[in-house]
């Protein structure tokens, strides 16, 4: 890959990062709302879902697309115009921000920061801005209430999951995403090399923390409570229509992609195969064809982290406001602060 | 046995179904493909007994959504016996009912019959207003 990018312009190297973050954001979250949210959660309600649109409802969300970029992009009429329409673009980049430091391979990667992993986490919080400002420049009650909940709640749950994140870079030794696969995939556990060593084994309660955050980071029910609609119509999204809606959408479920795939390298090795399989013993044997492979096994994980966070979304009753942050505060921060501790207590003993 | 938490067990349901309609099939029917066939007691599609409705305005009072619309004109009928005055009797001009009636008095139900045919509310407003052209005489 680096070979192949060498004899590239850098024009055609930027245009090739551009498209590749595109497929990196758009197909997970395509893929993500065709077979989870259309298809999963109708058969958990044993209905078939969409049908009609293609074989099996498959063009159905081609058909939505086409749907909400027909309709009129309305504008509150007391509304902050150029913050509301900005608010929901805001929350799209930070998803593309997001990817751009997951690796996908062994030289399959946006950028390969030394700190990647507090980019991520640094990032991902630029979304509580977008969803803020929307909130409050819809000049609507329920908008402002469902910002705020957004604000309370993404700043709540933002916490463990940085909490969680740091007991993985204690085992770890390292911040950089790429140096944490090598690190899972390179080790071995109970002296058994074709393991490697998956930090969701050993690392299991940061694991269980990061998921539980991610859900709410991910306002999922049922950690819902920003856009409850029962009680706020739609929260911070009440008064979008049309593109900037549709916009919201795609940033909701691309969003819950990225931070799968994140959960992915941090917990269950990423892109890579334990090295054991193939008698790689560092980054520099690995073959090529990994670079292609790695994607794959990679979208693989990210849809069975997925497949959890949305099979919770469609069996739990949404929380109520308070429990959330009783919750976050009084249930996960402490246990992800003894994590710590007896992570790092252990790093040293051993 | 320890008690399953009921966290887990919600899990399970859901799953549970998934599986279910998987291999089994939805509870749902794709419906304008292919069509359920209602229930015995079902109440779809309302039809008058034309013969017995004598143009009382009973059921169009008694609806509190004020759903039936009846119109009639007075006639002379010929006298019953050899001899008598022509009766009067009252003739149906229209009879129309808004929608798929759930809440049909009991006392109607002589001079209307529930159909358990449904979907005359699915096409357009012809379907609806053409209520009259399902009327049935009374054999």
């Amino acid at each position: 890959m680096t070979v192949i990018l060498a004899e590239i312009p850098y024009w055609g190297q930027s245009l090739l990062r551009v498209l590749g973050g595109l497929v990196a954001v758009l197909l997970p979250a395509g893929t993500i709302v065709y077979v989870f949210l259309f298809k999963m959660m109708s058969f958990m309600q044993s209905r078939l879902g969409p049908m009609e649109a293609g074989p099996y409802g498959s063009m159905q969300l081609f058909a939505e697309v086409g749907k909400w970029l027909q309709k009129e992009d309305i504008v509150p009429d007391r509304a902050d115009a150029r913050i509301f329409k900005m608010a929901p673009i805001i929350v799209l980049v930070s998803t593309f921000l997001l990817v751009a430091v997951v690796p996908f391979g062994p030289d399959a990667w946006f950028t390969d920061f030394e700190t990647g992993i507090f980019y991520a986490l640094a990032v991902s919080s630029i979304s509580v801005l977008g969803i803020l400002i929307a909130g409050w420049s819809s000049a609507n009650k329920y908008s402002l209430l469902g910002g705020l909940r957004a604000a309370g709640q993404l700043i709540a749950y933002e916490l463990p999951m940085v909490l969680a994140v740091i007991g993985v870079v204690i085992q770890a030794g390292t911040m950089n995403l790429q140096k944490i696969v090598v690190a899972q995939n390179s080790g071995s556990m109970f002296g058994i090399d074709a393991v490697g060593h998956p930090y969701v084994i050993s690392q299991f309660i940061g694991f269980i923390i990061f998921m539980i955050a991610i859900q709410a980071e991910l306002t999922q029910a049922p950690f819902d409570m920003p856009i409850a609609e029962s009680e706020l119509v739609s929260g911070y999204m009440t008064e979008y229509s049309g593109f900037r809606f549709l916009i919201f959408f795609i940033g909701e479920f691309a969003t819950a992609g990225v931070f799968a795939m994140i959960a992915s390298v941090l917990f269950l090795g990423g892109w890579g195969v334990p090295f054991a399989w193939f008698g790689w013993t560092s980054i520099d044997d690995i073959d090529n064809w990994m670079n292609f492979a790695g994607p794959l096994i990679m979208f693989t994980k990210m849809m069975l982290l997925v497949f959890i966070i949305m099979w919770i979304r469609f069996s739990y009753p949404r929380l109520r406001e308070d429990q959330l942050q009783r919750f976050a505060w009084k249930g996960l921060i402490p246990v992800a602060l003894g994590n710590i501790a007896v992570t790092s207590i252990l790093k040293v003993v051993f | 046995m320890p008690k399953v938490p009921g966290l887990v067990k919600g899990l399970g349901v859901t799953l549970g179904t998934l599986f279910n309609t998987a291999t089994k099939g939805a509870n749902t029917v794709q419906y304008p493909h292919e069509k359920e066939t209602p229930p015995i007691r079902s109440r779809g599609v309302i039809a008058l007994h034309q013969d017995n409705c004598t143009s009382c305005m009973l059921c169009s009072r008694s609806c509190p959504d004020w759903c039936i619309y009846i119109e009639a004109h007075k006639e002379l009928a010929p006298p019953r016996r050899e001899g008598g005055k022509p009766r009067q009797v009252n003739l149906l001009d229209r009879f129309d009912i808004d929608t798929h009636c759930a809440c049909i008095a009991e006392f109607v139900l002589k001079f209307v019959r529930l159909m358990r045919s449904f979907g005359a509310l699915s096409t357009n407003i012809l379907n609806r207003t053409s209520l009259t052209c399902c009327t049935t005489r009374r054999s």
